[in-house]
């Protein structure tokens, strides 16, 4: 593995982003690195809450965390697709039928955050990265539809249990949640005209 | 085959929106999912496929409907070695596109952004480029993506048409503070051989209807009670006539960052000698040997006949016409001119020409622009023998022209020409035997 960091010279503002070399592949920027790390993150996420709601985990499982990593090249392919597929297949064979379990929130998460990740890193070429806006724009994104998650939950545990009435802790989190959204999609105030 | 001409702007359509990877995978899993969790009565999965519903039906409704078009601008088609372009991108008619630039590597053509990878943001995105040695080339394929919200839809990558640059050699630093021989003309900074308008001081003596009131010589008009004026000798301009010599180009070709080959080393010295005469407002000519499709340049003077001159020398493509005996180039040279040849002395036809202009009478001297780095640091000792025999027969060839009385001088940048030019202007003043009629 190499590194290789921009000359200097002049040119437009645009940020230079510092590059990783494996073996004889293209140059990775680090945060595309960083892209792929966040998608083994949000599947190692995933399998922890499916042993939370499983109650256990055959431990070959937990070398699909890898898989992320490994599959760099192929963001902008099916391997995501196949990926995720088969930790939602293992989600559906490993946790009882018929039940309903809250670990499956904190896994739409991670399963949302994965897919933008993957989605993201396939919009540049592997020497490209990220400014802070585009993060952002994305986060935000991400943030935003990862709420629909909680509500489908207070809905589904509110039919399951037989009654839309929902208690004092779902109300917090609804609100928090409700907060934590406005918050993220704000906007600027427009400039006052002179 | 024409050389390549400057290009600045480029434009093209980039195609049809497509879906994209992720988008195929938001919508499978989320069907895939919803699909399982109603027939299976798994509320769970229908809680993992809500964030993926949400982002396939935004994905879809935020996708473009317009096909885009992008237009390139390089913002200038000529620059030195070293400058710095940008090449801006506006897409149309999406001012809020998103997407990347990608330039691919070309040689001689440095990126900034090192990656070639440049954002679209707001419609517009900007890559820099900087060339590192003088030449016309393309500049780098340009290729542009554009994808939409949640890279649900993606355009590209679409390659638009090459842009181009005539890159002009930085001309070496150069001065000469002798004068140039043979002045024969209108105007310029030399001093010429005859009286006339000009500032160098030649006698004291009487006037004469037309002497300009301000030439008067007070005292010694007062002493001798006539008047007399002061006369000068008239400023004129010389005639330069550069022969580059394109025959080979010698040594690791690193650019403008780099050691010199020795046709860098023959372009920037015309380059510098030319900006050193035009800017006296002496005329010049330019003329190559062993280089295809050069255009060929008349006489001429100042800041425009210099943008030519430099740019004749950024069209020079190395030994591309090996069958030249440059009779052709040193066809119709003025009788007057001072004759300037441009050589490494590695090529035999070069050494024959600066004998043909020398036997003809013209002054004639060679600038010997041989870099010395190459024979300094041989890379083997198969090398090492290589140059030493070559630099023999070379030195051989040196000695015939300076036996014939061509001066040989080293390229040394400021005050290379002179010592030699002094010396032919004192060799024109001298007395010479003539036949008494």
């Amino acid at each position: 593995m190499s590194a290789a960091s921009p000359r200097s010279g002049r040119g437009p503002d645009a940020p230079t982003w510092r590059t990783l070399r494996f073996g004889r592949g293209p140059r990775w920027s680090l945060p595309q690195v960083a892209l792929a790390l966040a998608g083994a993150a949000s599947a190692g996420a995933f399998l922890l809450s499916l042993q939370a709601a499983a109650g256990g985990l055959d431990p070959i499982w937990w070398s699909l965390v890898l898989v992320p990593l490994v599959t760099l090249t192929y963001a902008g392919s099916g391997v995501p697709l196949a990926f995720w597929g088969l930790l939602l297949v293992g989600w559906f064979l490993h946790t009882p039928a018929g039940s309903f379990s809250p670990w499956s929130v904190p896994a739409a998460l991670a399963l949302v955050a994965g897919h933008a990740a993957a989605a993201l890193s396939a919009t540049t070429p592997p020497a490209g990265g990220f400014p802070g806006p585009v993060l952002r724009t994305w986060a935000r994104r991400t943030v935003l539809a990862a709420l629909a998650a909680p509500a489908v939950a207070l809905l589904a545990g509110a039919l399951r249990g037989g009654g839309l009435e929902a208690g004092p802790a779902a109300y917090v989190i609804g609100l928090g949640g409700l907060a934590l959204g406005v918050f993220l999609l704000r906007t600027e105030s427009p400039v006052q005209a002179e | 085959m024409r050389p390549l001409l400057p290009r600045t702007t480029s434009s093209g359509h980039l195609g049809q929106w497509t879906p994209t990877a992720a988008h195929t995978r938001a919508v499978l899993l989320a069907t895939g999912a919803a699909v399982a969790a109603v027939l299976g009565r798994r509320p769970d999965l229908l809680v993992l496929a809500a964030p993926l519903v949400v982002v396939a039906i935004w994905g879809r409704i935020a996708r473009p409907r317009t096909a885009p078009h992008a237009d390139v601008t390089l913002t200038t088609g000529t620059l030195r070695e070293g400058d710095v372009a940008e090449a801006a991108v506006q897409v149309r008619p999406m001012s809020d596109a998103e997407g990347v630039i990608t330039l691919a590597a070309t040689r001689w053509v440095e990126r900034k952004p090192v990656s070639g990878v440049a954002r679209i943001e707001g419609g517009t995105g900007v890559i820099a480029l900087r060339t590192t040695r003088w030449g016309r080339r393309h500049i780098g394929t340009l290729s542009i993506t554009l994808t939409s919200d949640w890279g649900a839809y993606r355009v590209g990558p679409t390659d638009v048409p090459d842009l181009a640059t005539a890159t002009l050699p930085v001309p070496a630093a150069f001065d000469a503070a002798a004068p140039t021989p043979h002045p024969r003309g209108l105007v310029g900074l030399n001093r010429s051989a005859r009286p006339g308008s000009g500032s160098e001081f030649n006698t004291i003596r009487q006037f004469h209807p037309g002497d300009r009131l301000r030439r008067i010589h007070w005292p010694v008009s007062l002493r001798t009670g006539a008047l007399h004026v002061t006369s000068t000798y008239a400023d004129e301009d010389a005639h330069v006539f550069l022969l580059v010599d394109a025959f080979s180009d010698l040594g690791p070709r690193e650019g403008i960052d780099g050691r010199p080959t020795s046709l860098d080393v023959t372009v920037r010295a015309a380059g510098a000698i030319s900006e050193h005469f035009l800017a006296s407002n002496d005329r010049l000519t330019l003329r190559t040997v062993g280089a295809a499709n050069i255009p060929r340049l008349g006489v001429g003077s100042g800041t425009r006949h210099l943008r030519r001159v430099l740019e004749t020398l950024a069209s020079i493509a190395p030994a591309s016409e090996r069958r030249d005996d440059g009779e052709r180039a040193i066809r119709g040279v003025d009788p007057n001119a001072l004759c300037l040849v441009l050589s490494p002395l590695i090529v035999p036809t070069t050494v024959g020409l600066a004998h043909t202009l020398a036997a003809r009478g013209l002054t004639t001297v060679v600038v010997d622009t041989f870099p010395e780095h190459l024979a300094a640091d041989p890379g083997s000792v198969y090398e090492a023998l290589a140059w030493r025999i070559r630099l023999l027969a070379r030195e051989a060839q040196v000695h015939s022209l300076v036996t014939r009385g061509v001066p040989v001088v080293p390229w040394q940048g400021p005050g290379s020409l002179d010592h030699v030019l002094r010396d032919i202007a004192r060799r024109a003043a001298a007395p010479r035997l003539g036949r008494r009629r």
